[in-house]
């Protein structure tokens, strides 16, 4: 009895033992002494070979793509012994410790890994040897990153992390409340240093910058009566006393082929925060009214700020307007001094129009060297645009180039290491969706080594991962303030408002909208001939049936000017000459501005008329040439390629053709709407 | 009863002896009784729940603001490595798991009924324990509980899972206890239990504390020791809380399942369950019940059988009127037409809405009644008959459920880049659900975006039941990456937009194809695109039915002639005949005609108005009584859904 019992548990003890120390101390592998040579590299992922690699990294563990029943690997370098890993599913995972002394023996020289498979055959093949480099330069100890789904509008499960790079402990920063729907972003550090840091919380209802300093953590609402948005792309002065942001507009939209998201600022200026005072400031060189800037950036001598700016190509009006891809942004800097608090001019960098693209996120090397900065078609969110790549610029000659490492879809939020050796971006070039974190050797030239993929423990880590890393940021050390007491201060009802206060060189008026009008011109008086405005409008319509176009479009013009411009007789001419702008089989005659200008004030003229008509008949009459001019506005606008604008007139055309009872009309303007939609114009050289 | 086999087993493992012997020594009536009772069991939660449900119904809101949140699993240790981060995430991570077989209509039956003949078992070893005699119809309880449970559709099986928990736990030490008088020996175990009972069930591990602690005072009346007992167990979830990193209250609540009370019979079962587990500690109480209960029954002097008889009458009645009772219908309902609806099987959807269609529909399951209307053809006839609201057509917006559904049409649409949206969204909202990453897969497919494809497609191909689709879909996109040969992806990519335009723009949480201009933007740019996209033509016609644009119906007609319609569909003709007597105007259908008797119904339904001239009243009667099904009358008293 005595004897079972033991037996009992000795068994499952030994059992035990057995499995700890078979983890503990796992039987050592060898290279096979028999194989073939493969004369070729081995598919592996992530592609770890050729890189350059931070001597303070974390095993590269990867998975081997070729096909074997088991595999082995040796890593070493020139010096020290090195080691094996083996591995019957491909999938590599490299011990730390040895790791650890493998890349600090070799800094500065080369890795190596000999990839061995053993085929179906039972034959070891080995492929040729994947070499990698160790820089001699550490790269910043920890990482922060925000984790976000590839979401459209609702945010619910987002967050900043930090990862340390020398192993894979990453450590929530700050966890959005599921609940609240609520953005966070934009973390930023003072010269790579965590003890002052800032980011942003934005949804409903709460929109704040959290300032951290020293352990603890403020609420701040940097709105003020100058910027009534809230702040983004926050970059800390680097004394720590001021931090610029750009308070910014910002419009999703979405397209209906090829990538769906769409961002667009509709108005973005950039503003000062200075800590100890809590004030915010700014002047019209760094937010100027009629232009847009964006991503501020501070030189290391903190002499200098910069930032992008576009500027307006459109007029106020609802929604998104279809121009979005003409606007690009140059990349521009003011001087700054500290002590009075005032910058100076405006001085433009880097042009769009020199390059033929858009600026974004400028960042300069702790070194004061290096301007790195990304490039794409249009806009200013290069994270959403596959034709966004990483540029670097001489600070001392002036001269940029295109990086090698880019790939052929978004590579953006790029940041230095605090040594000016390493670079650090988000890239989606895996799968073309998420955002990934690569590294990159920068070496004193400029020139920017193949990129290293963030390792992870599990090496097909990114294979089902559908989160992305991005806006990476390199610190020296970890974040000393834990997330609850972000979370609290998130949470927080206490908020300190910040006041507005104008630069002291250049007075910035508090309230934006009260600009002094531009003088006024003296009103030309327009004597009202009614005679001669038909006179001339019948005129018009014989010439057009006649076929003279021109002479026709000079007898609009002539009956529009008999007559003031509000005048309600004006409507058929208006409407009319707008259609010949738009519609005009004529490209000598087509105008699509003039187009749009006409037929809205047609269609403006027309709806006083319907408000003003004393009569119901009077009311009725009028509202029946409402469709026409709604279709002449739809015309116009597809001359103008605005289709999407074009087929939404159009349609609200139909329904009001149809309200009438005007269905010819109504067909007539269907069939147009379907040809706004195939991104095509309406042309004729009748008027309908 | 247990064979030579049997018996050396029992004697190995004394536990299972106990069991077996408690089993053996009451009468084969019990033995026959409970198997009936389980298998019963069994077949009212096939039958009668039907878990397959539950399934398809992932994450599903409820009229009554409740969502229905079923778990999601994955093979391989990372989402496992998701679990251990926190107190009673193990129980989860089970439950997860067994949740899966409620894909399959006998697997998912069969799990709940092990769940519940495993409280039935524990809580007949609780209750020898305690001092009882097996509790008789009282080891009943917790079975009839879960299945209340059940009936309610807001299972969740973690929390059950995590009392089993519990229930084991106690039962070890409580049987270690039993059989030793050393207090070392049960403190150590008490201890031992303790911190794995915690790790595995969380707060539920409070349970294991309540019944150890009152058996050592109650029971064995060590007061010392149970005095120590209770600081253990207040001091565990405060060790917990500093190792999982968690707040200190949550610790010791979280997650029963318990709290927040809000009322609902899903959460007052549960709390049914744990106070029974708790009364079943309290021997003193179990012996004073049993000792009544046989007063009683002696004062009755009832005969062996009679009292069996009684027991299992009782024990019937409760079971029939739990079960029978107790089942949501309401939600039932609801949850059959969306699985009818997940299986395609648009025909069965479409009899069973029929059969309920006084009763409210949720805008998903409207949504799903107009694919399956449009499905079987009868979009454009006997949309009206059904109950209908304007948005639901594709309506995607700020809510969960309309993100999955509306990606669904969207997808079939050819509205790829609207169907990824929503989608994305879903996945935001709802998690990684199988049939979302499914869609998004799809959806890359369509786009070229092979790359993109593999990753969803590499996280599913973990998922246990759509797995194997998955993989299936990854050999075949490494032999052809377009996947041309795909008949599903073949048609998307004929139907889909190929000109870009500006869907929408959207701040925060507006609606992404709110507006009447897009849905309708939305839908001739897909008829533009392919002529022959007979969906994207049936719902511009119906969103012209539901937002009451006959005219624009009228306009459209022309496009008939691109199908094989052999007349104007009932609701068309009835839109055109309404509109041409608004407008005064005669409309003329290209190719196709009017029915006759369409023209003779919008005659009577303008007799109609004229008679009750303008009493609205009237005419919605008139109207419900004559022509329930009608377009006429949603156009006239905004009533759809036949005759209420």
């Amino acid at each position: 009895m005595i004897h079972r019992r033991w037996f009992c548990i000795f068994v499952p003890l030994a059992i035990a033992v057995l499995i700890v120390l078979y983890y503990c101390f796992p039987p050592s592998v060898t290279v096979p002494g028999k194989y073939v040579e493969a004369p070729r590299r081995p598919s592996i992922d992530p592609d770890y070979a050729n890189c350059t690699i931070p001597p303070n990294i974390a095993p590269l563990n990867f998975a081997i793509r070729e096909p074997g029943a088991d595999y082995r690997v040796r890593v070493y370098g020139d010096e020290g012994e090195g080691f094996v890993v083996s591995s019957r599913s491909g999938r590599i995972v490299i011990p730390m410790d040895k790791w650890k002394a493998l890349l600090e023996l070799n800094r500065g020289g080369d890795l190596y890994f000999d990839i061995y498979a053993l085929g179906q055959r039972g034959r070891w093949r080995r492929f040729s040897t994947i070499t990698n480099s160790i820089a001699r330069q550490d790269v910043d100890s920890h990482l922060v990153y925000r984790r976000i789904k590839p979401v459209h509008t609702i945010y619910t499960n987002m967050g900043t992390y930090q990862r340390d790079v020398s192993t894979y402990r990453e450590t929530p920063v700050l966890l959005s409340d599921p609940d609240s729907h609520r953005c966070v972003n934009c973390h930023t550090f003072v010269n790579n240093n965590p003890d002052t840091m800032c980011l942003h919380v934005r949804g409903p209802g709460n929109a704040a910058m959290i300032l951290a300093k020293d352990g603890s953590a403020a609420k701040i609402d940097t709105r003020t009566s100058f910027n009534a948005r809230p702040a983004s792309y926050t970059a800390w002065h680097p004394s720590g006393r001021l931090a610029a942001f750009a308070s910014i507009g910002v419009i999703q939209f979405h397209h209906a082929v090829g990538n769906s998201r769409g961002v667009l600022d509709l108005g973005s200026d950039v503003c000062l925060y200075i800590v100890d005072s809590n004030r915010v400031t700014s002047s019209p060189e760094i937010a100027d009214r009629d232009r847009l800037e964006t991503f501020p950036t501070w030189s290391p001598d903190g002499k200098h700020l910069y930032f992008c700016s576009a500027g307006k190509i459109w007029e106020d009006r609802p929604g998104v307007p279809e121009e979005y891809h003409e606007i690009r942004y140059d990349l521009v800097r003011v001087s700054y001094d500290l002590a009075s608090g005032r910058c100076g001019k405006r001085q433009t960098v880097l042009s769009a129009e020199e390059t033929g693209l858009s600026i974004n996120e400028p960042r300069i090397s702790p070194d004061g060297r290096f301007l790195l900065f990304c490039m794409a078609r249009h806009g200013s969110f290069p994270v959403f645009l596959k034709s966004s790549d990483l540029y670097m610029m001489d600070l001392e000659t002036g001269r940029y180039r295109r990086l090698g490492i880019n790939s052929d879809r978004s590579d953006s939020w790029h940041c230095w290491s605090s040594n000016s050796r390493w670079i650090v971006f988000a890239s989606k070039r895996r799968d073309g969706l998420f955002g990934r974190v690569y590294f990159s050797y920068v070496d004193r030239q400029g020139k920017a080594r193949k990129p290293v993929l963030l390792p992870q423990r599990d090496p097909e880590f990114y294979d089902s991962f559908i989160e992305n890393f991005n806006a990476p940021e390199l610190i020296t050390e970890p974040i000393s303030i834990g997330a609850a007491a972000l979370a609290r201060a998130v949470e927080s009802s206490e908020q300190t408002d910040a006041a507005f206060v104008p630069m002291p060189s250049a007075p910035v008026a508090d309230t934006r909208g009260d600009k002094e009008p531009p003088a006024t011109q003296p009103r030309k008086t327009v004597k009202t001939d009614l005679q001669s405005a038909r006179r001339h409008y019948r005129l018009a319509r014989g010439l057009i049936q006649k076929g003279q176009t021109a002479r026709a479009i000079e007898q609009y013009r002539l009956s529009i000017e008999s007559l003031p411009r509000s005048h309600a007789a004006n409507v058929p001419a208006l409407r009319e000459l707008a259609w010949i702008h738009a519609a005009n089989p004529s490209e000598k005659i087509r105008d699509g501005k003039e187009a749009i200008s006409l037929a809205a004030r047609a269609r403006i003229l027309a709806q006083r008329q319907i408000r003003l008509a004393r009569s119901g008949r009077a009311r009725k009459h009028a509202r029946t040439a409402l469709p026409q001019l709604y279709d002449t506005c739809a015309v116009a606008l597809a001359q103008c390629a605005r289709f999407s604008d074009a087929a939404k007139t159009a349609l609200h055309a139909e329904r009001l053709a149809l309200d009438e009872g005007q269905i010819e009309l109504a067909v007539k303007i269907r069939r147009r709407v379907e040809l706004y939609l195939a991104g095509k114009p309406y042309r004729s050289s009748r008027i309908e | 009863m247990p064979d030579s086999t049997g018996r050396i087993l029992w004697r190995r493992f004394p536990v299972l002896g106990g069991v077996a012997r408690g089993i053996r020594r009451g009468t084969v009536f019990w033995g026959i009784g409970s198997f009936l009772f389980f298998m019963l069991y069994f077949f009212h939660v096939r039958r009668q729940i039907d878990l397959r449900f539950l399934y398809h119904a992932g994450n599903f809101a409820l009229p009554s603001g409740t969502v229905i949140d079923f778990p999601i699993y994955r093979y391989g240790s990372e989402f496992l490595k998701g679990f251990l981060v926190r107190p009673g995430g193990l129980s989860e991570y089970v439950a997860s798991g067994l949740c899966q077989y409620y894909y399959y209509s006998y697997l998912g039956p069969l799990v709940v009924t092990s769940v519940a003949l495993l409280m039935y078992f524990l809580s007949h070893c609780l209750i020898r324990i305690y001092g009882g005699r097996g509790g008789g119809v009282l080891r009943f309880v917790p079975p009839v509980l879960l299945l209340i449970a059940c009936n309610r559709y807001t299972f969740v099986l973690h929390n059950h899972v995590a009392l089993v928990a519990a229930l084991v736990g106690s039962v070890i030490y409580l049987f270690v206890a039993a059989r030793t008088s050393r207090a070392l020996v049960g403190f150590i175990v008490f201890a031992v239990t303790c911190v794995i009972v915690y790790c595995m069930a969380g707060g539920s591990y409070m349970l294991l504390a309540i019944l150890c602690v009152s058996f050592e005072l109650l029971t064995r009346r060590r007061y010392l020791l149970g005095g120590l007992y209770v600081l253990i167990a207040l001091l565990v979830p405060l060790g917990g809380a500093w190792f999982f990193g968690i707040a200190f209250d949550d610790a010791y609540v979280r997650p029963s399942g318990l709290f927040p009370f809000d009322g609902t019979l899903g959460v007052t079962v549960l709390w049914g369950l744990y106070v029974f587990f708790v009364l079943a500690a309290v021997a003193p109480l179990i012996r004073c019940a049993t000792g009544w209960l046989a007063r009683v029954s002696g004062a009755f002097r009832p005969s062996g059988k009679l009292q069996a008889a009684c027991t299992a009458a009782v024990l019937v009645a409760a079971s029939v009127l739990s079960a029978l009772l107790t089942v949501d219908r309401d939600v039932r309902r609801l949850l059959k037409a969306n699985y009818l609806a997940r299986m395609e099987r648009w025909g069965e959807l479409l009899e069973d809405v029929r059969r309920h269609r006084s009763q409210g529909y949720t805008p998903s399951v409207m949504l799903d009644i107009n694919r399956a209307l449009f499905e079987t053809g009868q979009l454009g006839s006997r949309m009206f008959s059904y109950p209908q609201h304007p948005s639901v057509l594709f309506e995607i917006g700020s809510h969960a459920v309309d993100y999955k559904g509306g990606c669904e049409v969207l997808l079939r649409l050819g509205r790829i880049n609207e169907a990824e949206h929503a989608a994305l969204e879903a996945v935001e909202i709802n998690g990684e659900r199988p049939e979302t990453l499914r869609s998004l897969a799809v959806i890359y497919i369509v786009k070229d975006q092979v790359d993109t494809a593999r990753v969803f497609l590499t996280m599913l191909s973990k998922d246990p039941i759509a797995g194997e689709w998955a993989r299936e879909t990854l050999r075949r996109l490494e032999d052809d990456p377009r996947m041309s040969s795909d008949e599903q992806i073949r048609y998307l990519r004929s139907v889909m937009p190929l000109r870009d335009m500006i869907v929408t723009s959207t701040r925060s949480t507006e609606s992404m194809v709110g507006t009447m201009n897009t849905r309708e933007m939305l839908l001739l740019a897909l008829l533009v695109r392919n002529r022959k996209n007979r969906m994207a033509f049936e719902y511009l016609m119906a969103h012209y039915l539901l937002t009451k644009q006959p005219g624009k119906i009228a306009c459209s007609l022309r496009r008939l002639d691109d199908f094989d319609y052999p007349a104007v569909p009932d609701h068309y003709g009835e839109a055109v005949l309404m509109y041409a007597y608004n407008v005064r105007r005669q409309v003329k259908p290209a190719g196709s005609a009017i029915r006759a008797c369409t023209r003779r119904k919008v005659r009577k339904v303008i007799a109609i108005v004229g008679d009750c001239k303008g009493d609205k009243d009237a005419i919605s009667k008139a109207l419900d009584a004559e022509f329930p099904d009608s377009y006429c009358r949603y156009l006239l008293t905004d009533k759809s859904g036949g005759s209420r």
